[in-house]
């Protein structure tokens, strides 16, 4: 498994690659160190969100309401901070957090528990939190001049020229990759999207895992809204967070996790953060117009999904061809 | 493992399903360290049995104790806890983890903060587990790289792990070779002698005669009798499982008179096989033996035109057959090897099932006609005696048996000019197998002509008019139904052309 997955890393490694190669060719300013830091930055918050789903779609699943949950965490903290002015950093983002995480926990019962299978669980708290936006904002914008200072360093401040954007994005990722590869708890969140059947069978707390999985996207799509707010100030509620979403699948497909279950990796899904973050950046560095760089995005995740698709099947007309040494007979007596 | 003195105990054990009552009343005793079969038609309860003392179903009432614990209607985990495993046909393993992991993923956490237990740690103590099974695959692993025979072990390493008591194994022998069950034999005869208790269910009886101590035989969810191995024999077994005579291994061989209606010529298929062609008559069994992987099932769905070909023709009553619909309209049917998944809509109810190739006869200027089809549907089941509780159940609620039935008859409604059928009584019990045969039988008196593919020697030699055999994708040789042996079908089979098989 290591060494297939590596493989399909590779892969993606070598597009992240070709990408900067081929942008830095055409346009010298493209690979400059603070150009670098730039993509990095622009990515912090889809990194949060990507590794999220990656979970969540290893165990079959899917979770379409984030850009709305990051939206009620970066909400509730803004109004939060507005009017009481003197509330601590440690306190709002708890705030944040704690938002997300009950949506999370609530799409989770919903999909574990009511059974609504996740694609149509989520896209029902896509509109129910946003509305939730909407409503405690006034349908209104928290003006970047109420939020405290210490939550605009987030982004602003460069520690050692690298802001917290990316640190906390790199620390998500180091704690997810360690989860994820190195704990059984980790590994069950395969197993449930590998054979849901046999996870039952063999005892596993499917329930559990599913709630704690979708309770996990919650959280780090509330510390996403933390994110955000440090990054953009502004939280208007029409605009927070919307088809962060979309990004985020199209960073875990790209990223070589399979849409139905059972596989995913951090690393690759760091690569696919990082293609979208290169054609993100390069084509706004090329001045292509905005239009065509929404095709490319759409064209990418095509793209890696086509190539996914026959890699698998080149693999299991491989393997299919080579059990077919195979003797069973019956014999008659 | 070490000693152990009270076996398992079932008493008073009932379940029904929807109001149809599967387990009436079953008292079983097993003692420790024996391997007890438990044997009996599809649909005798057997399969309920073992997922009721594995904790995976709940019994209506009664008990099953194990050392003084009850188990009845806990939870998987309560069975686990106290040595109880369930190891069941297809592995319930997961195919996207590697070995290891797969072995130690229901491992509860433990220690202070219910930590999470790190996976390198437990590499020697899986080696030595699958050493001791005699499984020598890697450790990272993946899966569904693996051979059944190697799932099946990963699965036992894994029950074996805790200490076990009582190891169930449901069916385990279908998708072996040979030499593959006598493996797992010697894994499950060195875990008795070690003092593991093993509930064995199978359906072929020289297996379990070779395999068993005792035996138990269910009927309609009751337990029939227990017997030593050693004080019965198979004709005995079978007349206490289907508590009827069974017409068994009749001869049919050489009509091989009738008009040619099919013709295959240098029919090939890229990966399967290639440049195959062969003749079929109105009214004959034309056999096709083989080894598994040979080609044959890839044969049947090109001709049925499921499958690319890159080569050939089909010829039947003087039209091309290239696509599906072509088949079809030719009144070509096939009945697949894997009913659950390409042989039946399991989530339709039988009815749906049944009329779903019939819509033309069914249906009035293409809408569909309820009465019609409800007709069909009960004329059907009554004509195979498909066991069931109407035409609105869900094919995947009836014994393996009677699904296959349900997979046949969608065909008996046309005229057929030729019925398909890939391992016609694969996992099928002794009494619908040969109300299948009788069923294929009456086709072919009929003028029906019938392919059918076999791996079980007795069908294969019994039912053909004509055998034709595959080897790595291509025909071999023909053989007279009447004079063809096991032995003939092998060397064409498995050995040189001329060689001793």
């Amino acid at each position: 498994m290591k060494r297939f997955l590596q493989q399909r890393n590779l892969g993606i490694f070598a597009v992240v690659v070709a990408l900067f190669a081929v942008f830095s060719a055409i346009e010298p300013l493209f690979a400059t160190a603070a150009n670098v830091e730039r993509i990095l930055r622009g990515i912090g918050i889809l990194f949060v969100l990507a590794i999220g789903q990656m979970m969540v779609v290893a165990t079959r699943n899917i979770d379409l309401s984030i850009g709305s949950t990051l939206g009620m965490s970066a909400m509730a903290l803004a109004i939060v901070a507005k009017d009481h002015p003197s509330t601590p950093l440690v306190v709002l983002i708890l705030i944040a957090l704690a938002v997300g995480t009950l949506a999370g926990v609530l799409n989770g019962v919903l999909v574990a528990i009511a059974e609504v299978p996740a694609i149509i669980a989520t896209l029902g708290t896509l509109a129910v939190y946003r509305g939730l936006v909407f409503t405690i904002s006034d349908s209104g914008t928290v003006e970047a001049q109420f939020i405290p200072r210490a939550v605009k360093r987030l982004a602003i401040t460069p520690t050692r020229n690298i802001s917290w954007l990316v640190i906390t994005g790199l620390i998500v990722a180091v704690i997810a990759w360690l989860v994820t590869q190195r704990t059984l708890t980790g590994r069950r969140l395969f197993a449930v999207g590998s054979n849901p059947d046999a996870a039952r069978a063999r005892g596993l707390p499917v329930t559990g895992i599913t709630i704690g999985v979708f309770a996990a996207m919650g959280a780090l799509a509330g510390l996403a809204g933390v994110l955000y707010v440090g990054q953009y100030g502004t939280v208007n509620a029409s605009s927070v967070g919307i088809g962060f979403e979309l990004t985020a699948i199209t960073a875990v497909v790209v990223g070589g996790t399979n849409i139905f279950g059972g596989s995913g990796s951090v690393v690759g899904t760091i690569l696919g953060c990082l293609v979208i973050g290169l054609l993100d950046n390069g084509l706004k560095v090329l001045r292509v117009d905005s239009f065509w760089q929404q095709a490319a995005e759409g064209a990418i995740i095509l793209v890696a999904v086509v190539a996914d698709t026959l890699i698998r099947r080149r693999q299991e007309l491989r393997r299919a061809l080579s059990r077919r040494s195979g003797v069973a007979w019956t014999p008659a007596s | 493992m070490g000693e152990t003195t009270a076996g398992l105990a079932c008493s008073g054990v009932n379940k029904a399903f929807g109001g149809v009552p599967v387990l009436v009343d079953v008292h079983l005793n097993v003692r420790p360290g024996e391997i007890h079969v438990l044997l009996g038609e599809n649909g005798a309860g057997k399969s309920t049995l073992v997922k009721i003392v594995a904790g995976l179903v709940a019994p209506d009432s009664g008990s099953i104790v194990l050392d003084g614990h009850d188990l009845a209607g806990r939870s998987v985990a309560a069975a686990q806890s106290v040595g109880v495993a369930l190891i069941h046909q297809e592995p319930r393993l997961f195919p996207d983890l590697t070995v290891l992991e797969n072995v130690w993923i229901d491992e509860p956490s433990r220690g202070r903060f219910r930590r999470s237990i790190n996976l390198r740690s437990l590499g020697d103590r899986t080696r030595q587990l699958l050493d001791q099974l005699g499984c020598r695959v890697a450790l990272d692993a993946r899966v569904n790289s693996l051979s059944v025979a190697d799932q099946q072990l990963v699965d036992i390493a894994s029950a074996l792990r805790r200490e076990l008591r009582v190891l169930i194994v449901d069916e385990p022998t279908a998708s072996l070779t040979p030499s593959e069950v006598q493996v797992l034999f010697g894994v499950l005869r060195s875990l008795r002698d070690d003092g593991v208790t093993i509930i064995f269910i199978g359906h072929r009886l020289e297996e379990i005669m070779s395999i068993g101590d005792r035996i138990t035989v269910l009927r309609d969810g009751c337990v029939v009798c227990t017997l030593a191995v050693a004080d019965t024999d198979e004709d005995e077994l079978i007349r206490l499982m289907v508590g009827r005579d069974i017409e068994s291994g009749i001869r049919t061989g050489g009509h091989t008179s009738g008009d040619v209606i099919l013709t295959v010529s240098g029919l090939s298929s890229p990966g399967a096989f290639a440049g195959v062609g062969f003749e079929v008559h109105r009214g004959e069994v034309l056999g096709i033996g083989g080894l598994v992987g040979a080609g044959r099932t890839e044969l049947l769905e090109t001709i049925f035109g499921v499958r690319r070909r890159t080569h050939g023709t089909v010829v039947a009553g003087g039209h091309h057959i290239v696509r599906n619909a072509d088949a079809i309209r030719a009144g070509l049917g096939l009945v697949p090897e894997d009913r659950g998944v390409n042989g039946l809509v399991v989530t339709r109810p039988i009815r749906e099932n049944i009329v779903a190739p019939n819509m033309r006869t069914t249906s009035r200027r293409g809408v569909r006609r309820r009465s019609r089809e409800t007709d069909l549907a009960a004329r059907l089941i009554d004509r195979l005696r498909i066991k069931t509780l109407g035409g609105d159940q869900l094919p995947n609620q009836l014994s393996g048996g009677n699904q296959q039935k349900v997979s046949v008859a969608k065909w008996m409604a046309k005229e057929l000019t030729v019925l398909l059928v890939d391992e016609p009584t694969r996992g099928v019990d002794v009494g619908a197998k040969a109300e299948i045969h009788g069923l294929l039988r009456e086709l072919v008196a009929h003028g029906t002509a019938v392919i059918m593919v076999s791996s079980d020697m007795r069908e294969l030699l019994s039912m053909s008019d004509r055998i034709v055999v595959m080897r790595e994708g291509a025909l071999t040789g023909e053989l007279d139904g009447a004079t063809a042996d096991e032995e003939s079908v092998l060397r064409l089979a498995a050995g040189a052309p001329g060689a001793a098989a």
